[in-house]
């Protein structure tokens, strides 16, 4: 039988990996929707909360109509690149991924509003470039709010499950994640076995608050723009 | 500081992403089965044995409906066994399915299930209706067949108007069950296969199973079967006298009769 353990592991690969995925392109949709003034936007901002406004099993469907081996792009990826979505943890991964992006996006959204555009203006007035003004004192400043927004797409997709049944399937050992264990043992009247996976999705979830705390906590030491430094 | 946090967190990721790729199997696909999620637990110990003897299978779970999908979407697969006929007569009229490797594999039967706690003798729905105060839980005839099979059986035995006020509808033929072991309703209607292993509650009767409509659990090879060959003979395994014990153990009966 396929071990608790491995259902865990599989859960924080996949947790992981779509997290990494997400906060690279979160940061750059919501510095473009908080910076950004052109036409169109109000589009992005939609796409970006769509995820939001349907229930998973949509955004499962339109993952298999998209990846699935009767559509091109599916049999693309598979015929030419040798890569397969349907039914293997990538799937998954994507699945949590899209699932987990607006609540990253949004939280990154409010960071990056909260810092003071003038520091952004006297930096590239100095002559920095765009990226660095970002990495140099948007991001700094902001940092909070994006691992707050972080640990959420990370529990989020920790929980993922009507999306990634459909896309993923519920294969043990292979794209079997806690939350479709819990369904599998539900499913057959294992009751007990299914609430220790719970116990498990709540201990996961403790920890990554406690994993944010602290980094925030790090951060409050570090970075106090105005205030005075030195030991609390 | 933060740059610090920032390249631990990076690290991190990256670690994760560097180790990830669950074990592939070697040497072609393994026979993939989408399985009604209710056969979930006993296609997986099938699933071990076959391996067990050298085959390659594997099994993926779920809702009737989103198997379904899943074949019209494409996904490579070589089986399917749903816990009814109509998605598999939608797959059958759509063209998904290899000609003539339908079958009815399994059957199962609607049992009384109560509180073990509770001391009355009943055995048959007509006491339901005439000895028997309480809740009678059955899966909600709307969304799940349980409930229709649940609700036909009620009616053969002519007590449906006479139970209706104490009917209470459950999401699923699961949740009915779970609703009496969990103290919420008093007795209810449900498959064989659901008392199996479910604490607080026994099984008070059987239903005759001619008062309602038989209840099949139908098998077929795809016709995008990658390994057609390999579905097959997972097929034949399916219907052996080694597996049918295994079905036995919980709770179904084998039918493997040609439709």
């Amino acid at each position: 039988m396929i071990s608790d353990w491995s259902v865990i592991l599989l859960s924080l690969r996949v947790s992981l990996v779509a997290t990494a995925l997400v906060v690279p392109v979160g940061l750059v949709v919501a510095w473009v929707l908080v910076r950004k003034r052109m036409p169109g936007l109000f589009i992005l901002d939609l796409l970006v909360s769509l995820p939001l406004a349907v229930t998973p099993v949509v955004i499962g469907y339109a993952l298999l109509s998209v990846f699935g081996q009767r559509s091109p792009v599916g049999r693309f990826l598979e015929d030419t690149l040798g890569v397969s979505v349907a039914f293997t943890w990538l799937g998954a991964v994507l699945a949590s991924a899209i699932l987990a992006f607006p609540l990253a996006v949004r939280a990154y959204m409010v960071a990056i509003s909260g810092v003071d555009t003038r520091l952004e203006s006297a930096a590239r007035s100095l002559g920095a470039r765009p990226l660095r003004v970002f990495a140099t004192i948007t991001l700094p400043l902001a940092y909070r709010g994006i691992l707050a927004g972080t640990l959420l797409a990370f529990v989020r997709a920790l929980s993922e499950f009507g999306a990634t049944i459909m896309i993923a399937g519920n294969i043990p050992g292979q794209t079997q994640t806690i939350p479709l264990a819990i369904f599998s043992r539900i499913s057959a009247g294992r009751d007990g076995a299914a609430l220790q996976l719970v116990v498990v999705a709540v201990v996961l979830a403790a920890l990554s608050i406690l994993v944010h705390n602290y980094l925030v906590g790090r951060v409050r030491t570090g970075e106090s723009a105005g205030e005075a430094r030195g030991p609390r | 500081m933060t740059r610090h946090s920032l390249a631990a967190i990076a690290a991190l990721l990256l670690i994760a992403c560097l180790s990830c790729g669950p074990d592939r199997v070697a040497d072609g696909p393994p026979v993939r089965v989408l399985a009604a999620a209710s056969l979930g637990d006993v296609m997986r110990e099938l699933a071990i044995d076959y391996r067990a003897q050298g085959g390659a299978v594997e099994i993926s779970e779920g809702p009737s409906g989103a198997l379904a999908v899943q074949v019209r979407r494409g996904v490579p697969s070589e089986i399917v066994v749903f816990a009814g006929q109509r998605p598999m007569d939608e797959l059958e009229r759509a063209g998904f399915l290899e000609p003539g490797s339908r079958i009815n594999l399994l059957s199962n039967s609607l049992i009384i299930v109560v509180r073990d706690t509770y001391g009355g003798n009943v055995t048959s729905l007509a006491d339901l209706a005439e000895r028997f105060e309480g809740k009678i839980a059955i899966a909600d005839p709307d969304l799940a067949p349980a409930g229709e099979y649940a609700i036909a059986a009620l009616q053969s035995a002519g007590v449906l108007e006479r139970v209706q006020g104490r009917l209470v509808r459950s999401l699923d033929v699961r949740a009915a069950t779970a609703s009496v072991s969990l103290g919420t309703a008093d007795a209810a209607v449900v498959y064989t296969t659901d008392a199996i292993g479910v604490e607080n509650i026994r099984v008070a009767g059987t239903i005759p199973p001619e008062t309602y409509p038989e209840i099949v659990y139908p098998a077929a090879v795809l016709n995008g079967a990658r390994d057609l060959d390999g579905a097959h003979r997972f097929m034949e395994y399916l219907k052996s006298e080694r597996a049918s014990a295994t079905f036995r153990s919980h709770g179904f009966t084998r039918l493997a009769a040609m439709r």
